[in-house]
């Protein structure tokens, strides 16, 4: 997981510092009214920075020291733990070194990320820096900034060191038991008990017998009757879920990214074919299959998930149609806020795709007992409800999920909801 | 160790700004009364500026901020001892420079720690005996050499003895300068 970078030489040659100009112009100052007022005793007010400035350039600036960046583990889930070593080793005496590692936002540690220390040859430290995955992401840590002041400060030597190391968060996945199935199954064998009658387990009825009919002989129910009757049974398939995750909000973004890996574990668990689709300012997807390879796909695909500001109006025109197999269900994981996002869920179902919504609502954030905080609650309620509306009036179930609650009762309620729209159908 | 490293600051921020302001107020203490509003306006500005160094929006312009600090109170001391004998004003303005060094190192040293860092045991980004050498030093050279100019006009042994300190004061620094020179080489 090293990049090489940047590696400290320690040859970096000494550059001078803004002190250097400071104490220049006192100095200079000092002469400078010396010789205009002629009194040499006003030197006497300059001399030490000009004697300081003198010592402090000539004197020899130490080189600087090596430095070796690594980490523990390459690998994390979200509130895991790792442990950044840093080591830095000197050639010769260096009075003190300052060093400084820049921890990325979404790591964090409650240690100093800076240290002086003083190095001594042939006796390398050690700097050990636990940190925290706080979210989900690819994360680059280093290089190490090293820095060696001269006497006074007046030369110093920095340079950069240790490489670049990468560090993968993997979101946090729930674990679910309720999932809901697409309305249709595909050919391959699966987890899934298709509605059609076939062969399989699991018992679905007893049929008179026509030729050609699965299934085998009932000898009772033919014995009983007089005529051939076959038992029918569930044929157990696959099927094909796609995972659509906006992309558009940057505060919805991790429940959604740990919701979706959640899901996919799930349904992968149960052989069925899962893609994703990240739909917002960039637009990337994974193709729906199945197995533990599609699993590392799709989680390395979330982790690499982030939000990107795009003004450009994106369509369900740019997903590229494999992505959505007819026969799939499709689960948006969405705050339903950008518009570019309504109107490409509107778009995927009018091309008769199953869809479903699960809204992400995040907390409320206005004072309690503001009127006006409860007035815009009021009005975006109002609003968001009826655009709930109109999605069911097209057949799109929107299923709220509220910030701290599980995945599992959004998914309930969407299993039913399509039972419900199920038996109003078949009446 | 935040906590230490809290008071290190406020101790090292004091001692500089406590340093300025005894040779401003020296500078104001001798000064004729005609002069003294010049001195009093000089001073306060300069000891205002050096304390605004410490604050946080002025960190990056740190060495500026210090220099003009130095300069008004610099101007202060030249105005508050025009009066003096040319020795007693050497002796005082070489003195208040080796002062004003020693603070803007400490305030300078104060500055450059990282708030949010650790300070290993042994690191030492500031020698202090080096600072007190070049202050001390260097003072005793430019008022050496002011009294080493005297000599030659028909000074006393005192001037004898203080240019005669300066030039050792001189062989010793340089001769620390080469043997730390050819120590530490890369």
């Amino acid at each position: 997981m090293r990049k090489p970078g940047h590696e400290g030489t320690g040859m970096r040659e000494p550059a001078a510092t803004p002190k250097v100009v400071a104490y220049a112009a006192l100095t200079g100052i000092g002469l400078l009214a010396a010789v205009v007022f002629g009194d040499v005793a006003i030197v006497g007010l300059a001399a030490p920075f000009g004697f300081a400035l003198v010592i402090g350039l000539l004197a020899p600036v130490a080189p600087l020291p090596e430095v070796r960046l690594e980490v523990d583990t390459p690998q994390l889930v979200e509130g895991g733990q790792a442990t950044i070593v840093l080591e830095l080793s000197a050639t010769t005496r260096v009075p003190c070194c300052d060093v400084a590692l820049a921890v990325p936002a979404g790591l964090t540690t409650g240690m100093p990320t800076a240290w002086s220390l003083r190095l001594d040859p042939d006796s390398p430290v050690l700097i050990e820096l636990p940190i925290t995955a706080a979210r989900y992401g690819r994360f680059v840590i280093g290089p190490a900034q090293t820095r060696v002041p001269g006497l006074f400060g007046l030369l110093t030597r920095a340079d950069v060191g240790g490489g670049r190391l990468e560090l993968d968060v993997r979101p946090r996945a729930e674990a679910l038991r309720t999932l809901v199935r697409a309305r249709e199954v595909r050919a391959t064998a699966g987890d899934r008990l298709a509605r059609r009658p076939g062969d399989g387990i699991e018992f679905a009825e007893v049929r008179p017998y026509t030729p050609g009919s699965p299934g085998r002989i009932n000898w009772r129910v033919t014995a009983r009757r007089g005529e051939p009757y076959v038992n029918l049974r569930h044929p157990e398939r696959s099927t094909d879920l796609i995972l659509l995750v906006d992309t558009f909000s940057a505060s919805a973004l991790p429940r959604q990214v740990r919701a979706a890996a959640g899901l996919a574990a799930a349904y992968l668990a149960r052989h069925d074919r899962v893609g994703l689709v990240a739909f917002g300012g960039v637009l990337h997807w994974v193709e729906p299959a199945m197995g533990r390879a599609q699993l590392e796909r799709l989680v390395v695909a979330l982790t690499a998930t982030e939000w990107h500001h795009s003004y450009a109006w994106k369509t369900a025109e740019t997903i590229p149609s494999r992505t959505l197999p007819a026969t799939g269900l499709v689960l948006a994981i969405s705050p339903l806020e950008d518009p570019r996002m309504l109107n490409a869920l509107a778009t995927i179902r009018g091309r008769g795709v199953d869809l479903a919504v699960v809204e992400t609502i995040a907390r409320r954030t206005a004072k309690p007992g503001s009127s006006t905080g409860d007035l815009a609650a009021r009005i975006i309620e109002l609003e968001r409800r009826d655009m709930r509306d109109n999605f069911g009036r097209r057949g799109i179930p929107v299923l709220g999920w509220q910030d701290g609650e599980s995945l599992e009762a959004p998914l309930a309620a969407l299993a039913i909801w399509r039972r419900r729209a199920r038996g109003r159908a078949a009446r | 160790m935040r906590r230490s490293r809290r008071w290190s600051r406020i101790v090292e921020a004091t001692l500089s700004l406590a340093g300025t302001s005894a040779v401003a107020a020296w500078s104001l203490a001798h000064t004729t009364a005609q002069l003294a509003p010049v001195v009093v306006l000089a001073g306060l500005a300069g000891i205002i500026t050096f304390a605004a160094a410490f604050a946080r929006p002025l960190a990056r312009a740190r060495n500026r901020t210090i220099s003009t600090g130095l300069v008004l109170v610099g101007v202060a001391i030249v105005a508050g001892t025009l009066h003096e004998t040319v020795t007693a004003r050497s002796g005082v303005l070489a003195i208040s420079g080796a002062v004003l060094f020693c603070a803007a190192e400490i305030a300078d040293r104060s500055l450059d720690d990282p708030r949010r860092s650790e300070r290993r045991s042994g690191a030492g980004r500031w020698s202090p005996a080096w600072v007190l050498g070049a202050a001390a030093g260097s003072a005793a050279v430019s008022f050496g050499a002011i009294a080493a100019r005297g000599l030659f006009a028909n000074g006393g042994p005192a001037a004898l003895t203080a240019g005669t300190v300066a030039a050792v004061l001189v062989a010793v620094l340089a001769a620390a300068l080469l043997r730390s020179r050819a120590g530490t080489s890369p």
